[in-house]
């Protein structure tokens, strides 16, 4: 589809010069988001300023039966706004404005550019923050976070993005600006509830309103090493049984711990073979109690050593190290391939199981990373892009890794979204009933298919060969 | 049976249609593949007791599996009959006037609990499962579900969910939407759907559990929920702090508030013997965390405040048959209460009025069996909110009223949509038809 240029003409006019990208350099930034195993040119990018243009841009583009893609920050992981046969890419980037900060009650409303890590501080003086926390946190926006419905660490304690969203302001696909709240005692269908997530299918965020949490009183983060991950898995299930939510319980295994070792110089025991990072939060008066507690779960469950942070700074280094573990697999392999399963905790030692079977079937070196306390694995697949057919088996291993979650009675993704990345592994996750009631929710929202097509659902989509699996990931 | 559903009729929707009328009633036959389908002591026919509002359905259906309930809305669709499903019957009262009531389905037979996995912290129930089963079932493996109901032992699961059902728990551990993974649900078109999981963290497609949580019953029957459980604490206690008046209320409120202790529960009520302003905290912990928290809030609150330790957090004032939901934030929370206090006045009897401090939800409660001075009385209640800007729902009142108020009150923005998304998985307005916000 070639645009007219009439169609350009009048949105160059909505959105100015400073808004429109249509050079062949320009363009290059936008052919992909994290997930870079497919890509594609839009025609033509528009960024819009405020929700009027947006509105606007998209009501152009309805009105011509145009499709178009909405994108934030692009750090995606799973392609949701990879330009496939769509025209037109519409950016948030430029909308960042603070529109309200409410402390009295506990709220804060943002323009969809704004940054993750921006919302936090805009209200640390306060002693409020921003509870989820992707490990993209510096550079993801908060539109982007609700169309992935984002997680991150401290999901365990405190949920996603859509437990933290207290309204929308979004455009549908028609061009209509509504705003949508979400307060414990909204009247008629959770709409923002269901439209969180829906990876930029059925409207594009243009602000949100997001509740603010008291920073907690005290901070403990322990570090507890295992000989092994079965280990460190029976030692995340005793401290859930002893009736303590950490904030986060984060597992590396004996890979992601020689990476980051090697990255950062944490000082991780190099004979590890697995180590969980317990974060505790709360009250001054528990803590140490609670501390306790998980020290002695862990070393029943055979950990050689538990340690806590001595101070802010070793936090901060240890919290470093884990989310920044993805850009430390370089160390290990020239490429790396990341999933995002999910099964209930208590199934941890299995998946692990099933990722070593897979592992050595595929003649594949497979690290583990987990948001233990959620059972959201995220394995990543080393692998050398130069050796033949070695791409292709790195993508075949993540998909059987998927089916083995979803046969645990676990996830697909817990919170990179399907995206392009896994459209293929839905009909193994949901019944044809469950996928057509989906696709009456969307024809809903987005009845002309305008926006943001060829996601989520293996119907309509020409069929693109997956060759290469994607070299970096998130979460 | 009954009027089709129509978009631009709800302006009065306790009027649209012909609810009640006994003749269409009796008329009505049960399809015969139903017949064929259930067991004869799963049908019966409708008594004035098993009326909603003012309708008597025809026909009670007790179901006992999500194929019992496939097969009776699949039934329905085809014989244009409505449907009204029903757990403990403890918020059927919620709702506008059904258009039509043909089948009220009890879910009370489904009342297994499925799977509870406590390493997981996750249970799977049949929407038939009271609370209060539940609770004593998690109970045994030191968990519980975070919601609270003043009717617990009645209040069935799926009942919670379908209507977002929660109470002085919403402060601390947020509502039913928080709270559920997965279900399994009936929709409109007859299709067996099994939304959501079993896991806490899941973004595999869409999230069609948010849709039916809180949809009051009019886009799917919930056959079973999965939900989040959380460990029973140490430790709690419940506090009650008795203001002198209501300037004292709000400093308290605040300074609670911005004393960012983790409070479980934050209410009030307007005490009725004595007139009195009271502030009701559920703290929660280890001993250590509780002790720590009673301290703080003995320090936090204005001097002449009188703090004492009392049972449980009491929210059932007697008996009521006009219940209002008022719903403010938590800065107008007080004023909102006060606004509402003033305008009751000279009632000539002391209404209920008692609500959280947190999230700005309170309920007003009035026993009136003269229609046109319950209907007064709400009006001015409306009008009293609106200028302290919160909004009203009418929970509870006589059929006189409904039928010329929308209880939901104005339509929410988003309404056009709400109304695809209902066309969309209820083609045929067979399920509560009316009842919900704007007559969908």
């Amino acid at each position: 589809m070639t645009l007219a240029g009439q169609l350009r003409r009048r949105l160059r006019d909505v959105v100015g010069d400073e808004g429109f990208v249509d050079s062949a350099a320009g363009l290059r930034v936008y052919e992909c988001d994290g997930y870079t195993m497919e890509k594609a040119l839009p025609e033509l990018v528009v960024l819009p300023a405020n929700t009027d243009e947006l509105s606007r841009v998209v009501r152009l583009c309805h009105r011509e039966g145009v499709p178009f893609v909405p994108r934030g920050a692009g750090t995606g992981v799973s392609g949701g706004c990879l330009p496939y046969e769509i025209p037109v890419m519409i950016g948030t980037s430029r909308m960042r404005k603070i529109r309200r900060v409410d402390i009295a009650n506990r709220l804060i409303e943002v323009e969809a550019g704004v940054v993750n890590l921006e919302v936090s501080r805009q209200v640390e003086a306060a002693g409020y923050y921003y509870a989820p926390d992707p490990s993209s946190q510096s550079a993801c926006t908060i539109g982007g976070n609700v169309a992935e419905n984002s997680g991150g660490p401290h999901t365990l304690k405190y949920g996603v993005t859509v437990n933290h969203l207290l309204g929308i302001e979004m455009v549908l696909p028609d061009g209509e600006i509504v705003r949508l709240e979400r307060t414990n005692d909204i009247t008629g269908y959770d709409l923002a509830g269901v439209f969180t997530g829906s990876e930029g299918t059925l409207g594009i965020t243009t602000a949100a309103t997001l509740r603010l949490m008291p920073k907690p009183q005290a901070v403990t983060t322990l570090l507890a090493i295992f000989p092994g991950i079965v280990e460190a898995s029976r030692a995340v299930s005793a401290i859930i049984a002893a009736g303590i939510v950490p904030a986060a319980l984060e597992m590396m295994d004996a890979l992601v711990i020689e990476a980051v070792e090697a990255a950062y110089r944490f000082g991780f025991p190099p004979d590890a073979g697995a180590v969980l990072i317990i974060e505790l939060d709360g009250l001054e008066a528990g803590l140490e109690e609670l501390c306790g507690r998980v020290e002695d779960a862990c070393r029943q469950a055979a950990a050689s050593e538990v340690r806590r942070a001595a101070n802010e700074a070793e936090r901060a280094l240890l919290w470093k190290s884990r989310k920044r573990a993805f850009g430390a697999m370089g160390r290990l392999a020239p490429n790396y391939c990341t999933q995002d399963g999910v099964v209930p905790r208590s199934k941890l030692p299995q998946i692990v199981e099933a990722i070593a079977e897979i592992s050595s079937r595929y003649h594949l070196r497979i690290a583990n990373l987990m948001h233990a306390g959620d059972g959201n694995i995220h394995p990543l697949v080393l692998y050398d892009d130069s050796n033949d057919n070695e791409a292709e088996r790195v993508v075949a291993a993540g998909h059987e890794i998927l089916t083995a979650c979803v046969k645990l009675g676990g996830s697909l993704t817990g919170e990179h979204g399907i995206g392009v990345e896994k459209i293929e592994l839905m009909s193994k996750s949901f019944s044809d009933d469950d996928l057509s009631a989906m696709a009456d929710l969307r024809d809903a929202f987005n009845p002309t298919g305008l926006c943001n097509p060829h996601k989520i659902f293996p119907t309509d989509r020409a069929c693109i060969e997956i060759k290469r699996p994607r070299p970096r990931g998130g979460g | 049976m009954r009027t089709p559903s129509t978009p631009g009729n709800s302006d009065n929707p306790g009027n649209a249609g012909n609810p009640g009328n006994p003749k269409l009633a009796a008329d009505i036959a049960l399809p015969s593949g139903l017949t064929a389908a259930l067991h004869p002591g799963q049908m019966r026919r409708g008594r004035g007791a098993d009326a909603i509002d003012d309708v008597t359905p025809a026909f009670v259906l007790t179901v006992r599996s999500d194929e019992d309930v496939v097969r009776v809305v699949d039934e329905a669709r085809r014989a244009e009959l409505a449907i009204v499903p029903a757990g403990g019957a403890t918020k059927l009262g919620i709702g506008n006037i059904a258009r039509a009531l043909d089948l009220r389905v009890s879910l009370g037979g489904m009342a297994s609990i499925i799977e509870h996995s406590p390493q997981d912290m996750v249970v799977t129930a049949q929407a038939g499962v009271s609370l209060a089963r539940l609770n004593l079932a998690l109970g045994k493996h030191g968990q519980r579900i975070c919601i609270d109901q003043a009717a617990d032992d009645r209040s069935t699961i799926g009942g919670i969910v379908a209507c977002n059902a929660t109470e002085s728990f919403a402060y601390g551990y947020g509502t039913p939407r928080d709270l559920v993974l997965g279900m399994s649900v009936v929709d409109g078109k007859a299709r067996l759907l099994n939304p959501g999981g079993k896991v806490v963290k899941n973004v595999s497609g869409y999230d069609l559990v948010r849709m039916f949580t809180g949809s009051y019953g009019t886009l799917g029957i919930i056959t079973s929920v999965t939900l989040r459980t959380h460990p029973i604490p140490l430790a709690e206690r419940a506090l009650a702090i008795d203001c002198n008046d209501i300037v004292e209320l709000e400093t308290l409120r605040a300074a609670l508030f911005a004393s960012h202790l983790p409070l479980a529960c934050l209410d009030f009520e307007l005490a009725r013997e004595s007139g009195g302003w009271r502030a009701i905290v559920k703290i929660e912990g280890t001993a250590g965390e509780v002790d720590y928290q009673h301290e703080c809030i003995e320090q936090i609150a204005p001097t002449r405040c009188h703090v004492f330790e009392r049972a449980v957090p009491v929210r059932v004032a007697g008996r009521s048959n006009v219940v209002l939901r008022v719903s403010s934030k938590p800065s107008a929370v007080v004023a909102t209460a006060r606004a509402i206090a003033d305008t009751i006045g000279d009632a000539t009897e002391m209404p209920a009025l008692a609500g959280r401090l947190g999230d700005g939800i309170m309920r007003v409660r009035i026993q009136e069996e003269d229609p046109r001075r319950a209907l007064n009385f709400v009006r001015r209640m409306s009008e009293a909110a609106k200028q302290a800007e919160a909004s009203v729902v009418i929970e509870r009142a006589p059929s006189e009223i409904k039928r010329i108020i929308d209880v939901w009150g104005e339509r929410p923005a988003g309404f056009a949509l709400m109304r695809r998304l209902k066309d969309a998985f209820d083609p045929q307005g067979i399920l509560s038809p009316g009842r919900f916000v704007g007559a969908l």
